[in-house]
């Protein structure tokens, strides 16, 4: 069997195209993961990666959010069960964390796939 | 490809082509996969030497018969999973029959192979991305894709060389 100049582009081709899916998959993958914090309509977005502390106001006093390691966290709100603050952390696309009493509502949003048990094809 | 064989003598190698998908999808489905969606496609070996062996309608239906044989080993016939097979198997299967229109012989079944796997699981990555995961499904591309090539490259110069030296092959191909 000898090897042709047609398969040669062909193979090429194909690592070309991974390549570019590769690179624009990975790249800025991190950043991809946002957090978003709404409250009285408003919303903000930060990256997921981002070092920071946010407060919110809300109807009933100032929410404090705190961004960090790949995650957000309520650390503290006005609100008398402070379940919000006991939600702990959140870090992957879809969970979220909400203060009800003053109506701040935190969640992930991102493209980092859900995670299935178990498919074949 | 116009062949003078009788219609009958051509269906007994389609038979004889599908009935080798469907053993070599049931290896295929001995294999343990360590993940899940990651396969090796040895069922398209025969799909390989159909190309030479017979006419585009005829390579297709062996391609269904491999989809078939294929749902009916693993138990998919009736779930998404079908779906996925039978576009991604019609998908290589039409790039492959026309690539081999194309370029005759100035492409080995390696980059007929390659070129097949990668329109198949373009083709479902799609699919996935639309039915299943989201934009997430653009994270198992690379490894999927990459895999997929690697596999079809060595599943190509397998075929190669079998069509090369299997006696078979050459009595059908001067049979026509």
């Amino acid at each position: 069997m000898k090897v042709r100049i047609p398969d040669v582009i062909a193979l090429m081709l194909v690592t070309a195209a991974i390549g570019a899916v590769s690179f624009r998959v990975y790249s800025g993958n991190s950043d991809s993961a946002e957090v978003r914090i709404e409250s009285g309509g408003r919303t903000w977005i930060y990256p997921l990666d981002a070092q920071r502390t946010v407060t919110v106001d809300g109807p009933i006093g100032v929410t404090v959010v705190r961004i960090g390691s790949g995650g957000a966290r309520i650390m503290d709100s006005p609100c008398p069960d402070k379940l919000c603050v006991h939600m702990g952390s959140v870090s992957r696309p879809g969970q979220w964390a909400a203060c009800m009493p003053n109506r701040v509502f935190v969640r992930i949003d991102g493209s980092v796939p859900h995670e299935v048990d178990d498919t074949s094809f | 490809m116009k062949s003078t064989t009788p219609l009958s003598r051509r269906l007994d190698r389609v038979a004889l082509l599908g009935a080798c998908c469907l053993f070599l999808s049931s290896i295929e489905y001995i294999l343990p996969k360590p993940i899940p969606f990651l396969r090796i496609g040895i069922a398209n070996l025969p799909i390989l030497i159909a190309l030479d062996l017979l006419s585009p309608p005829l390579v297709l239906l062996v391609v269904a018969l491999k989809v078939a044989g294929q749902a009916l080993l693993s138990g998919t016939l009736f779930s998404y999973v079908f779906l996925f097979s039978l576009v991604g198997s019609a998908a290589s299967g039409l790039s492959m029959i026309l690539l081999r229109t194309l370029f005759a012989k100035r492409m080995s079944l390696v980059g007929i192979g390659v070129l097949g796997a990668f329109a198949s699981n373009s083709v479902q990555l799609i699919l996935a991305r639309f039915l299943i995961f989201g934009e997430g499904a653009w994270l198992i591309a690379p490894p999927f894709l990459a895999l997929g090539t690697v596999s079809a490259a060595v599943l190509g110069f397998f075929a190669e060389r079998f069509s090369e030296t299997s006696r078979w092959v050459r009595a059908a191909r001067e049979e026509g």
